[in-house]
């Protein structure tokens, strides 16, 4: 459905994009991950030709996007990260707004404004000016601006950072919905539980290059590794350094009263972890091991790729 | 063509929600209203402050009633103009509000021919219907150096043309500093000189101010270098702004 060939963008002589690939198939979701900064949006707003790039090449259902050509974006929905919209609008206004600038009747237009509005939950406040909109309102608009005129596929820019509980929960059961209708959605965030919940492909975009692409479930099975967290009387100091030199322990973390150690061999950790313990000679509250989450994968992918 | 008119609906709703239609109506329709009235009620005012016969000294008549207007829409009314429209692209492009139409489709030289034209033809409704007042209440209240009406509407069509042409400039300043006030200022700033330049014979009918000047004096001689001048200066300032407004609007 999407394929990206060596996609490069610069910013006078800072390579933001530095030839990134990847490919999203028709009805899945695709989570583009990355810190703050790391080349996201830039990546989107390439794919939806609101901005130029220098090298590579794009494909949307089969057709390349020309620089000067927009006719394949007429399929794309986009919601940006901060969607803004003209606020003295009523939330019914601006989408008849935009879909006459997509030229859609009058009537057609109407029928289908009702039923996005009544998607997004906004229904009640169609007829209310936008400037009285809370965030987690502007941002179900902004959906419902994406949606309109039924486009296959869904751009979707940080759609829940700084939302509210509920109305993060509303937008992830909206996007499933539009997974369920067939749509090709291509989302990016920097919250990993987030795209846990929701993806079916990952691509970790760190420093403008794509350092994993695939199935979550891949990504697990290439880089977890077991951790055992383990809870001390009282912290051990130079923990770090007197565990240095064990050969089965990839890295330690101390977070509040608790240490994570991460191996690299299962099997030797089993047998070795509690005599290595008992060498510290501090009292151990707590051990437990537990499988590494989407987040620990991510930050040593992007920070200490050495292990990988 | 789905652009354009999406786009000169929304500028009409725009401007009737913040209250723009309202303050260009005060600064076109109100001076027109109220400078005969304040003139004729001038040396009456004064008599009762100053001791002497000041009417002898005002002399006030219908052309010089209506040219007072001319005065007022070049000074004041510029200045209302100026701060009522100079975020109208400029917010667009800073803002982001962009994103949205763009992404579905709009055409961004549409999206600035709308704005212009809108703008354009609201100030010269504005005027036009200005100088007719103005020019009825001149000869109520006046009665010596009558102009005729028709010399009075093409001074409305050469101001009008001028503000044509202060509106594009407004925009292409806009579409390049993406901020209102600074465009605003340096088309002021434009304003000025050229009111200056205009006094050098040998290039002042190709100096838009001329067709203040032309106005002011009511004649019709030789206004035809200055309409085509100013014509294309707006041609090219559209064009331009149209090409800053693809390149700056989402870098």
């Amino acid at each position: 459905m999407i394929k990206v060939f060596n996609l490069t963008k610069k910013y006078g002589n800072y390579e933001v994009l530095k030839g990134i690939s990847f490919e999203i198939e028709k009805g899945t979701i695709y989570g583009l991950l990355g810190r703050n900064g790391a080349g996201k949006t830039t990546t989107m707003n390439i794919l939806t030709g609101l901005i130029d790039y220098n090298r590579g090449e794009i494909y949307i259902n089969g057709k390349m996007l020309d620089k000067n050509k927009r006719k394949p974006l007429e399929e794309i929905g986009y919601l940006p990260e901060s969607p803004t919209f003209y606020t003295y609008m009523t939330g019914s206004e601006y989408l008849l707004f935009i879909s006459k600038i997509r030229g859609i009747p009058y009537k057609k237009a109407k029928k289908e404004i009702d039923k996005l509005l009544d998607l997004v939950k906004l229904k009640e406040a169609a007829n209310k000016k936008i400037q009285t909109y809370s965030r987690g309102m502007k941002q179900k608009l902004g959906l419902a601006v994406a949606l309109l005129d039924n486009p296959e596929i869904i751009f979707l820019d940080e759609p829940t950072s700084a939302l509210d509980p509920e109305s993060r929960y509303d937008i992830f059961n909206q996007i499933l919905e539009m997974k369920k209708n067939g749509k090709t959605i291509l989302l990016s965030t920097h919250i990993l539980s987030d795209a846990e919940r929701v993806c079916d492909y990952i691509g970790i975009l760190d420093k403008g290059k794509i350092i994993f692409s695939g199935k979550i479930k891949e990504l697990k099975q290439k880089y977890a590794l077991p951790i055992y967290d383990i809870v001390f009387e009282n912290l051990p100091h130079n923990i770090k350094e007197k565990l240095n030199n064990v050969k089965w322990i990839a890295d330690i973390k101390i977070k509040n009263d608790t240490v994570s150690i991460y191996i690299n061999d299962i099997e030797l950790a089993k047998k070795n972890i509690l005599s290595e313990l008992s060498k510290l000679d501090i009292p151990v509250i707590s051990l437990q091991q537990r499988e590494n989450t989407l987040e620990d994968i991510f930050i040593r992918l992007v920070k200490q790729n050495e292990y990988i | 063509m789905n652009t354009f008119k999406a786009y000169l609906k929304k500028e009409m709703l725009e401007s009737w929600r913040q209250y723009k239609y309202l303050l260009l109506f005060i600064g076109i329709i109100l001076f027109a209203i109220l400078d005969p009235i304040l003139l004729k009620l001038l040396p009456e005012i004064l008599k009762s402050k100053i001791n002497g016969d000041l009417a002898s000294l005002i002399q006030i008549d219908i052309k010089s009633a209506v040219q007072n207007y001319i005065k007022d829409l070049n000074q004041v009314t510029l200045l209302i103009v100026l701060l009522t429209l100079m975020g109208s692209l400029s917010d667009e492009i800073s803002s982001q509000k962009l994103i949205f139409p763009y992404s579905k489709g709009a055409n961004l030289s549409s999206i600035v021919i709308a704005k212009i034209l809108h703008y354009a033809v609201t100030i010269s409704i504005f005027i036009i219907f200005g100088f007719i007042i103005n020019y009825y209440y001149a000869v109520t209240l006046f009665s010596e150096n009558i102009i005729a009406f028709k010399n009075v509407l093409i001074s409305a069509a050469l101001i009008s043309i001028y503000y044509f042409f202060v509106i594009i400039l407004l925009m292409f300043l806009s579409s390049i500093f993406k901020k209102g006030v600074l465009a605003a200022l340096l088309v002021l700033m434009l304003h000025i000189i050229s009111a200056l330049l205009v006094n050098i014979d040998k290039i002042a009918k190709f100096i838009p101010y001329n067709l203040i000047s032309l106005a002011n004096s009511f004649t019709t001689e030789n206004i035809l270098t200055t309409i085509f001048s100013v014509l294309l200066y707006c041609i090219i300032l559209s064009l331009l702004t149209i090409k800053n407004y693809k390149n700056n609007t989402f870098a």
